[in-house]
């Protein structure tokens, strides 16, 4: 047994926790409350490599692992829960599929520019009507000659505002189910795509969330990611690696939490003294670490697997569902110590915990993975008899 | 990263498995039901060398490490907790002899643990008065000739009716002067002077003996004090970081038998009808993650004590999150595996209730989980605080 991080690992940590306390976590309470996006930042990450991280050189990306992703994610989303959702959807949902199920000249087009951060990416599988029943899907690719022609509307789309490409889930087989799913990987600036409805959201309301409206939108079949009827396939092995990201979102909102309180619970005097000397509030602290730490060991696990091309659902969907409940209970606790101060606007416990609430939702709700969890230990425990 | 044993602990593990399913299991429940000590069951960890996991090889032990250590626990306790406590406290005493000495005592009684000889070793720290507050301990320790004559009542010993190799914990200087008073002796129960009370009857665990250690004016060689006078509290702290590790890695093993109990009843009952519905799904599925995360817990902290030997880096906090955590966990997963077995969970027919309560008492030896708590907000605190 080894847990101890790789040089390299630790120094692009290093390297990206500088990055994350000198330039996003200055504007992220600004950036939170206008609802602006962190174009520039977008663009410094990019720079860094950040937009592809575990995608290999030759492809634009900085080469390195999911481990190293899961660490970046976890610095740059405590300093900003907004921008460590942007830069996750471009990572795990867009150019982990194009990687791993594109082919050589998918790759060409759209991965190399994708990781470069050259352009941006958005996951296109949530419909107005489908959600966590992700494989009754609606929006329609109908074969025509060498396109598709698809029909339909994307739902809470991150990143759908500003995305340029979109890895886009739709049915071209009704009568499959499951098996009449296919992916493609499609320019958005082409006709018949445009932006819906942009959402007013309760937290990670610097990061772009719309529909994405297709009519008529024509794609070629060269676009398609893997073979019709895989596409419910990509769409859910893409989550297995998204999960990993979203659970180190969360763990990033938590720590931010979490560090915030603890530096409070040494200033704020009560009862005499600080009340980082009351066993109430060490409690918290205490419990708060433990978790923290928890669901970054949950974390880091599901990574390793996913480097070493081990299949990791049931992981993956450990660290989503423990790191963003964790981080429900960790932004809350942190409020908490906080006391009146955490509930208004000038201090950050109420930002991370309304920022905290998504990871409990997207890539999987809760109740999502606990059925992929489920459906593991009862299929051992079926063949252990 | 690499999460998982290297082939030297998964050696170690799949021994410990072994023996624990082929000679420990068959007798849990028996255990369980009479309270008797299986004395046979620590000949049999003897005999593979699993008392002596953590004692170096000149003096009987394997010398595999806190990894292979904990690996081993947490196969034990799967299929009998009782005699999981029993290994942890005994590897315990070895690795703190061995740590401490002087290299004379060791030699004399580290054997003696690892070889199976003495049974088990014990641990006595707690006293009616002094749990969690262990430095107001205030059995004594009287220098006379070569001897110590030690006096006082110790609590909750585990094996202490049956150890041959006792480590105790008494005052050498008066109560004034705190931990700082304290030193640390071994006692064999044949000396003059001690006793031990009437085994406790307790929630679980029943196969493992506690008792009362009763020292009248108890004369103990003046060679068997560890280290020096006055590093009685530092001994006693350096082995329950250890100590905290290993009874984390008990309660993995008590709550992975738990969830297997259920997941097999729900993946069976009713056709298996039982594990479709989505209530007993959400249950097993936070059941095992709390688990995974519990080992994983475990696992880095008792990594991080093996590498401690070289780096000499603290694993203070690391250790009490692992011991909070995963009793924790256990707790909750043993309580929601009878719950998923409903009233078959509460019979004993399913090993479901055992392990409820074999798990209870885990979040309150070895350090509460109170006092793990106020141990982790305080290295927090120092490193985060201002």
């Amino acid at each position: 047994m080894n847990f101890e991080l790789t040089e390299e690992q630790r120094m692009l940590q290093q390297m990206v926790r500088e990055f994350a306390d000198e330039r996003v976590a200055p504007g992220a309470e600004h950036r939170d409350r206008h609802h602006e996006y962190p174009a520039e930042l977008v663009r410094e990450m990019a720079q860094m490599g950040l937009l592809g991280v575990a995608i290999p050189d030759e492809y634009g990306g900085a080469g390195m692992d999911a481990v190293s992703y899961a660490l970046a994610m976890e610095e740059i989303s405590r300093a900003c829960a907004s921008t460590g959702v942007i830069m996750s959807v471009n990572n795990s949902l867009v150019c982990d599929p194009i990687y791993k199920f594109g082919t050589e000249a998918q790759k060409r087009e759209f991965l190399v520019p994708l990781a470069k951060g050259d352009k941006l990416g958005c996951y296109g599988l949530s419909e107005p009507g489908t959600g966590s029943d992700a494989a009754a899907q609606t929006t329609m690719a109908v074969r025509d000659g060498d396109d598709w022609v698809i029909n339909g509307t994307k739902n809470f789309i991150t990143n759908g505002p500003q995305a340029d490409v979109c890895v886009l889930i739709a049915m071209w087989d009704r009568s499959k189910g499951a098996r009449g799913i296919v992916a493609f990987v499609v320019d958005l600036h082409q006709p018949g795509a445009r932006v819906g409805k942009i959402e007013d959201k309760l937290g990670i309301t610097a990061s772009g969330t719309s529909s994405l409206v297709f009519e008529d939108f024509r794609v070629p079949d060269a676009n398609r990611l893997g073979q019709p009827g895989e596409g419910f396939k990509v769409a859910m092995a893409t989550l297995d690696g998204g999960r990993i990201g979203i659970a180190a979102q969360a763990i990033g909102i938590a720590r931010a939490a979490f560090e915030a309180a603890v530096k409070y619970s040494t200033e704020r005097i009560a009862f005499g003294g600080p009340i980082s000397n009351l066993q109430a509030i060490q409690n918290k602290i205490a419990d708060m670490a433990a978790e923290i730490d928890a669901a970054r060991l949950l974390t880091l696990r599901a990574a390793t697997l996913k480097d070493q091309k081990v299949r990791h659902s049931k992981e993956s969907a450990m660290a989503k569902l423990y790191a963003s409940e964790m981080a429900q209970r960790v932004t809350h606790q942190a409020l908490q110590v906080f006391g009146g101060y955490g509930y208004i606007k000038e201090y950050p416990a109420e930002r991370h915990y309304r920022d905290q609430r998504i990871t409990e939702i997207y890539e999987g709700t809760s109740e999502i993975q606990r059925l992929v969890i489920a459906r593991s230990v009862l299929t051992e425990a079926a063949a252990r008899g | 990263m690499q999460l998982t044993p290297n082939e030297a602990q998964r050696r170690i593990q799949e021994l410990a498995r072994e023996v624990a399913r082929t000679e420990l299991a068959p007798k849990a429940a028996e255990l369980d039901a009479t309270g008797r000590f299986p004395t046979e069951s620590f000949q049999a960890l003897a005999k593979r060398g699993l008392l002596g996991l953590s004692s170096p090889a000149e003096l009987g032990g394997l010398d595999a490490g806190p990894v292979a250590l904990a690996l081993a626990l947490t196969e034990v306790a799967y299929a009998c907790p009782s005699t999981a406590v029993g290994m942890s406290v005994t590897n315990m005493v070895g690795e703190t002899l061995s740590r401490f000495g002087p290299a004379a005592l060791a030699r004399k009684y580290v054997p003696r643990l690892t070889s199976g000889e003495a049974v088990a070793g014990a641990f006595c720290l707690s006293e009616p008065g002094s749990g969690s507050d262990a430095a107001a301990l205030s059995a004594t320790a009287r220098r006379d000739g070569d001897h110590y004559v030690l006096s006082g009542t110790k609590m909750w010993i585990t094996s202490g009716a049956y150890a041959g190799v006792l480590i105790v914990m008494a005052r050498t200087s008066g109560p004034e002067t705190g931990h700082r008073g304290i030193s640390a002796f071994v006692v064999e129960p044949t000396f003059p002077g001690f006793a031990v009370g009437k085994a406790e009857k307790k929630t679980g665990l029943k196969g493992s003996n506690t008792v009362p250690v009763v020292l009248e004016d108890c004369r103990v060689p003046a060679d068997n004090l560890i280290g020096a006078e006055g590093m009685g509290f530092r001994i006693a702290m350096t082995a329950l970081d250890g100590g905290r590790i290993t009874i984390g890695a008990m309660a993995c093993g008590i709550a992975r038998s738990a969830l297997d109990v259920a997941a097999r009843y729900a993946a069976t009952e009713q056709g298996g009808a039982l594990g479709e519905l989505a209530s007993v799904q959400h249950r097993l599925a936070d059941m095992a993650t709390a688990l995974e995360a519990a080992e994983l817990m475990v696992h880095r902290a008792a990594w991080m004590k093996q590498q401690a030997a070289e780096t000499g880096r603290r694993f203070t906090r690391e250790a009490a999150m692992a011991k909070l955590y995963a009793t924790e966990a256990c707790k909750r997963v043993t309580g929601a595996a009878v719950e998923v077995c409903g009233l078959d969970g509460v019979t004993r027919a399913l090993a479901a209730e055992r392990a409820m309560r074999d798990a209870r008492v885990t979040t309150i030896f070895e350090g509460t989980s109170e006092i793990q708590r106020l141990v982790i907000a305080r290295e927090v605190l120092a490193r985060l605080g201002q």
